[in-house]
Order: structure tokens, then C-alpha cells, then sequence
């Protein structure tokens, strides 16, 4: 796929927020792209910047304290030059978002229908009647039973799962080109959340759009992903085609985050140690103080140089510069840390 | 628009949408509002273009259409000044946007009915402030203004009495030294011979206009002032904040005595003053609010679907505070009948006006053996303020929606 397909191109992106305590960088030099109706997972574990790059790429995120530097680029245009106007243009229009909780993300003084009729109506002059039945449609897709009457249904009266299916309708009511979801699944139990991942699937093909899907669960990654960009504390570890990144994960925390994969009869200890301070990121690899095969080129300069190991796969490890033995990582996979006993920061 | 659009999602013709009209998408409020509010300002307008000559303008038309005697009836010689135009505009915003909402959302009202009525005082209360409402409307359209008349000063209830010795003349029977009240004067006289019960209906217009003009500029300067700093913070914030700091610290008092000492005291004078100095408590409690509100994910839910800041703080921000506003307005209000009341019985109000303050004022000196003139306003003054704090107590366990989805989760 040649640069000039993409739909999305991120360059350089970086998210600082100015703390009392200093400024925290909490997205740091980060690059990815999305294709034409292609899904893009980025993983990584709480607190590792997913939200925030999601956040920064629509300009969700505050400023100040916050400060966004980098290119977005979508469809070619520059999403960071754009004036207000051009960017609430876009929003809605070209990019619309599904947030983690729907509980949340709904505004309980309004009936669903009326909360889905205004996405639409905010860019277009459509008169109330047809809104509404363009609603009830989308409602009816997205898989919502007895839709025309649940259309004048508030929040409170809906199931959580009922909720992200009038969310995700409310999001797709402006037909966007990419849709940002935001841990979708994370609230919702199991056989929901699958359900809800067919949906997205189906509603993908039928609409040709792109997704940005934001999850810590490898288990929805591979139910979803066309790529996967894995992140760890605001920098990307390794990105590729999901098939590739399951079959081969060949940076240690991609490896350490498959150990992390609930699975009958194998007990998973989560990954040891915690997230680095974010005010005052170690020195090398991010992962270094985490890592099992850390040497001292880990923890000097700067997060190594992504290295392309096969086609579109990249990895950010010094192992696989040249001059290291990569198969110190490569094959260590899977039986070498059964011995950690500490728990560590697990993933929620 | 996306280019590829699949057939399943085609049945939406874009284009004949795209081109109808923009006023048709008008809530049904909106359009009633223009309606309404339109001629009234175009009537104001005129009335300042063509002073002296309205009267003349509305007794020809009266003669023209053969309307003069109607005409009267329905009050339209009344002489409406600058706080008429705003008190009648404060009433169409009122029903459109208070009482038409509540009828197109029956759902919503039989369930807000259904936890305000639990509160049984509440309920007396709006009962009540509905009558004073009704009164204060219709009232002055069929109860003549008291005028006064000397020879029927202090002229006691229907059946009380007064010793001779106190009065002119009796209207009603006179025997053995004392005075019957008559049905003429159910509710007895002042010292200067004016009906307490038409004083009364009359200053019930009056209350009515300080309750809607106050609230109005207080809840326009409070919710702006409150939202917006709310939901912009930074500098915008700060500088709104510390605005309502200063208003908070104003001897307003003060001020209007001042002012009052230079122009002389008048009704606008009073509703004006004391309510641009007063929404600074309603601002902050209503930022406090919203500052929640807009930490919510559904805001960020809806400036990702494109919201400008107006609609996002207008659409989303100010109906998630609205119970508390509404609640904390409900309980501003008596705070402005009660200095009203205090200010006339000062002697610092309008001696002209005919407000429930100025008729207690009025039998200050009379009190011995004429309570009556005191007595009547005084309690109406008292229920009426009770309602309103009643009111404002249920409202807020009515409106809270929040409240609800928590017990409900």
C-alpha cells in the first residue's frame, strides 16, 4: 500500500500536558497510518498514551494544559492547521468516535433519538422527519430491537449493550470515513462484546470506512485488527499486520503482553514492575527496566530506531540493530519467564 | 459525505433534504416566541418613536374598528411602560419555555408530576402561586385601580369594626360608636381611602413583575456567567470568576439608595439594580455544576460529532445543570419580594407604586386600630414566600435526573 492511500497519516505526534508537577508527556513521537476501510488496533496497557493519540488526533485533547505537536493528516488535509470551523467540519463529518463507556457518553436529559438526530443535524439542514427516520434506520442496523420505539427511549432505560448500539449508531448517523472507538468493548461482557465486534465488522464493510480501534485485549485484536500498532508508555514498540504480530511478536512487551492472554489451565502473572514515571522517562528502551533480556545498550539515548524485520513489521528493539543476535529475543518466547512470581501492574 | 454509499443505507434522498428551508427545522417554542415577541417589539418601538401620540393612535383605531368599549375591557388603554414590555415578555418566554415543553413531553411531566406531588406543602404551594399568577395577570383587567378617596379612609373589613372616632365617614352601618364593615370594602380601606383588596390584586401585578424580570436577568447573566467559565476555564474563567467575586463583595444596598437619593425610587430601578447585583451566588453554584458536567464523556461525545462551543454548552452543559438552576432561582426569588416589602416599609420605595410593600408601609402608622391594612398583605407576602421556598424544595427532588440514574444503577 503506497503513502498516498492512506486515509489517516499520523507524523510525529506528540501530547505533553503541563502538571503541577512538571510537564508529563504522555504521547511521545508517535507515527501511524490508516488505510481505506482498513481497521487499526493500537494495544498496549493502561496507561500506555492509546487514549490520549485517539484524543489528540480529533483535538479532544485540552489546550492548554495540554500541547499536541505533530502532523494528522486525514484525506491530505492538515487536521492541526484547521481553524475551529473547518475542524467541527471534519468532526462528525469524516471522524466520528464510540467512547469506552456508554453510560457515560450519553447525555441523560435527552432520548437516544434525539441525541442521534442532532449528530446529523449539527452539519445538515434535515428537517426533523426525516432525521428521524434516518435514526430509526440506523438504529434498526446497528441492531436495536423494536427500534422506532426504543427512538424516544432515554439512556437509563437501555442495557449497556443497547447503549454502545445506539452510540455506534450516533456516531455513524454522519457516515464517517474513519471511526475512532475508544475500548468499545470494555464495559460490556463477553457475549456482548462479541456481538458488538460483529456489528463493527459488518457495519465496516457495508460503509467502507476505516476504524481506529483502541483496546488492551489482544482477545478483540484478533478478532478485529487488520494492523496492530502496539504502544508501551507513549512510544509505538512494534507495529504490522495482526497476522504477523500474533504468529511473531518480536519485541519483548508484545511477547510479554501475549503471555498476559487468559487461557485455560495456564496461569498468567501479568507483566512485573509498573509503568515508567511519565515525568521522567528512563533513559533507552521504555521497556528496558521491564524487560527480561535488557542489556546495557537498553538503557542509554534514546527508544531505538524502528527496524522493518520483515515486510510492514517494525520493531523498536536494539536486538534486531545490526550487530545484536535477535534470536536472543526471538526465541526466548513463551517458556523463559514461567519463574516471575511477582505480580506486577496487570492489565485492567 | 462519504464517496461509496451502499444501497441498504440509500433511502434518504440528500440532496431534496439539503435544500428545504431552515426556519421549518424551528422548534415549535422558537416560532411562537417570534410570534409573539415580534409585535411586542414593534410596539415598543413605536412607542418610542411616537411618543404622545399612541394614545391618540389607539383611540382611533379603537373608534375605527368599533372596538372602543372592548378595547377598554381588555385593558388595551392601559399605558404600558418599558417594565410592562419586559414583563409580558418574560411571560411568553415562561409559557413557551416552561409550560409548552411540559405539554409536548407528557412522558417527562406525568413523571415529574408524580415526584412533586409526593411533597404535599410543594403541591399547596404551586396551587397557591398559580392563583397569585392568575391574580396578578387578569386581576388589574377587572379590578379597578383603588383611588384614593379621603372620605372613606380606614373603612374597616366586611365584618369588622372600627371606633367613629378614627374615621370620616361609614360606608357601612354606623351604631353605638363603632363603624360595620360593608361588601363594598371587603377588606376595609387604607388611611388615604384606597381598597386594600384592589391595592392588593394590584400589587399581586406587581410582585409578579419583580418575580419574572429578576429571575430573568439573573438567571441570563448566571447561567452565561456560570456555564461558559465552566466549560472554557483558563483565562475565561478566571476573569468571569473573578467578576462574580466583585459583584458578590458590591454594597448594593448602598447603591441603590444612592441611586435612589439622585433619580428617585421607581420599581425598574429597584428590579434592575438589585438584579444585576444579585446572580453572582447563582454563577457560582451554577459553575460548580457544570464543571462536572463538563468533564463528561457525553461533552466530548458531542464536540467529536462536530458541536460548536455555543451548542455544546447550550445544548448539553446548561440542561444538565437545569435543575439545579431552576431550583436555586426558585429560591432567589423571595429573597427579592422580601427587600421590596423592607425597602417600602424603609419608606424608601416608590410611595406611588401600588406593591404589597407599600400597602404594609402604608398602615405603619394605623396599626392600633386599623391592623387590617397591615394583616392582609403581610400574610399573602408570608404564603407567597413560603411557596416559593417549598416550591424550590421539590423542584429540586423532581428535576434531578442524575439522582435518579444513580439509584437506579
Amino acid at each position: 500500500m503506497s503513502v498516498n492511500d492512506n486515509l489517516l497519516e499520523v507524523k510525529n505526534l506528540t501530547t505533553e500536558f503541563r502538571t503541577d508537577n512538571g510537564m508529563l508527556t504522555a504521547v511521545d513521537a508517535v507515527d501511524f497510518s490508516i488505510g481505506e476501510g482498513e481497521t487499526v488496533c493500537i494495544v498496549g496497557e493502561s496507561g500506555s498514551g492509546k487514549t490520549v493519540a485517539t484524543e489528540s488526533i480529533t483535538g479532544l485533547v485540552k489546550e492548554p494544559p495540554g500541547k499536541v505537536s505533530g502532523t494528522v493528516e486525514l484525506e491530505g488535509k492538515d487536521l492541526q492547521s484547521m481553524n475551529k470551523k473547518e475542524l467541527r467540519q471534519v468532526r462528525g463529518d469524516n471522524i466520528a468516535h464510540i467512547f469506552q463507556n456508554p453510560q457515560e457518553a450519553m447525555n441523560h436529559c435527552y432520548s437516544i433519538g434525539w441525541q442521534i438526530t442532532e449528530a446529523l443535524q449539527v452539519h445538515q439542514d434535515v428537517p426533523d422527519d426525516e432525521a428521524r427516520k434516518r435514526g430509526i434506520d440506523l438504529l434498526e442496523r446497528v441492531g436495536l430491537a423494536n427500534a422506532s420505539a426504543r427512538f424516544d427511549d432515554y439512556p437509563h432505560e437501555l442495557s449497556g449493550g443497547q447503549k454502545q448500539r445506539a452510540m455506534i449508531a450516533m456516531a455513524l448517523v454522519g457516515n464517517p470515513d474513519l471511526l475512532i472507538a475508544d475500548e468499545p468493548t470494555t464495559a460490556l461482557d463477553v457475549t456482548v462484546q462479541a456481538q458488538i465486534l460483529k456489528l463493527l465488522n459488518e457495519l465496516q464493510e457495508d460503509y467502507g470506512m476505516s476504524i481506529l480501534f483502541v483496546t488492551h485485549d489482544l482477545g478483540v485484536v484478533a478478532e478485529i485488527a487488520d494492523r496492530v500498532v502496539v504502544m508501551y508508555a507513549g512510544k509505538v514498540m512494534e507495529r504490522g499486520d495482526v497476522f504477523d504480530i500474533f504468529e511473531e511478536p518480536s519485541h519483548p512487551y508484545t511477547q510479554a503482553l501475549m503471555e498476559c492472554i487468559p487461557d485455560k489451565g495456564r496461569e498468567t502473572d501479568g507483566i512485573p514492575g509498573t509503568l515508567p514515571n511519565p515525568y521522567n522517562t528512563p533513559d533507552g528502551c521504555r521497556f528496558a527496566p521491564r524487560c527480561d533480556h535488557a542489556n546495557e545498550d537498553c538503557t542509554i539515548g534514546d527508544q531505538p530506531e524502528e527496524i522493518e524485520i520483515e515486510r510492514n513489521h517494525e520493531v523498536s528493539c536494539v536486538y534486531y540493530q545490526s550487530g545484536y543476535d535477535s534470536s536472543v529475543v526471538r526465541d526466548s518466547e513463551l517458556e523463559s519467564d514461567s519463574s516471575s512470581t511477582e505480580m506486577g501492574a496487570t492489565d485492567d | 459525505m462519504a464517496t461509496e454509499q451502499p444501497d441498504t443505507f440509500d433511502e434518504v434522498n440528500w440532496e431534496s433534504v439539503r435544500s428545504s428551508s431552515g426556519i421549518v427545522n424551528l422548534a415549535l417554542k422558537t416560532k411562537l416566541m417570534l410570534i409573539t415577541t415580534l409585535p411586542l417589539l414593534a410596539l415598543w418601538l413605536y412607542d418610542r418613536v411616537a411618543v404622545g401620540q399612541r394614545e391618540k393612535t389607539f383611540v382611533q383605531l379603537g373608534k375605527d374598528l368599533g372596538l372602543s368599549g372592548p378595547f377598554e375591557t381588555l385593558g388595551l388603554t392601559w399605558n404600558p411602560a418599558g417594565l410592562d414590555y419586559i414583563f409580558i415578555f418574560t411571560i411568553f418566554l415562561f409559557a413557551f419555555y416552561m409550560i409548552l415543553p411540559l405539554y409536548e413531553n407528557p412522558r417527562m411531566t406525568r413523571y415529574y408530576w408524580k415526584e412533586f406531588k409526593r411533597n404535599r406543602p410543594a403541591v399547596v404551594s404551586l396551587v397557591w402561586l398559580a392563583f397569585v399568577f392568575v391574580v396578578g395577570i387578569i386581576g388589574p383587567l377587572f379590578i379597578d385601580k383603588p383611588e384614593p378617596d379621603i372620605l372613606k379612609s380606614f373603612q374597616p373589613p366586611v365584618y369588622a369594626t372600627v371606633d367613629t372616632a378614627n374615621i370620616v365617614q361609614c360606608v357601612g352601618e354606623a351604631s353605638g360608636g363603632t363603624c360595620q364593615g360593608t361588601w363594598q370594602h371587603p377588606l376595609g380601606t387604607t388611611g388615604s381611602g384606597r381598597d386594600v383588596l384592589a391595592f392588593m390584586v394590584h400589587g399581586t401585578t406587581i410582585t409578579m413583575k419583580i418575580a419574572f424580570i429578576t429571575t430573568l436577568i439573573v438567571a441570563l447573566i448566571g447561567i452565561s456567567v456560570g456555564t461558559i467559565s465552566a466549560y472554557s476555564g483558563g483565562w475565561v474563567d478566571e476573569t468571569l470568576m473573578r467578576m462574580t467575586d466583585i459583584v458578590l463583595a458590591f454594597p448594593t444596598l448602598i447603591f441603590f439608595l444612592m441611586i435612589t437619593y439622585i433619580y428617585g425610587a421607581s420599581l425598574g430601578l429597584f428590579i434592575v439594580i438589585f438584579a444585576t447585583f444579585a446572580w453572582g451566588g447563582a454563577a457560582r453554584y451554577i459553575r460548580s455544576k457544570a464543571l462536572s458536567v463538563a468533564e463528561e464523556e457525553f461533552i466530548d461525545a458531542t464536540r467529536i460529532s462536530g458541536a460548536s462551543r455555543y451548542r455544546v454548552v447550550r445544548r448539553h452543559i446548561v440542561p444538565n445543570t437545569a435543575s439545579s438552576i431552576i431550583t436555586n432561582l426558585t429560591l432567589l426569588v423571595p429573597g427579592f419580594l422580601l427587600a421590596e416589602a423592607q425597602l417600602s416599609f424603609l419608606g424608601l420605595g416608590d410611595a406611588g407604586l401600588l406593591s404589597w410593600g407599600q400597602l404594609i408601609a402604608s398602615g405603619r402608622s394605623s396599626l392600633e386600630y386599623a391592623p387590617w391594612i397591615i394583616l392582609a398583605p403581610g400574610f399573602i407576602l408570608f404564603f407567597t414566600i413560603l411557596a416559593f421556598n417549598f416550591l424550590g424544595d421539590a423542584l429540586l427532588d423532581a428535576l434531578n435526573p442524575e439522582a435518579e440514574s444513580e439509584a437506579e444503577k
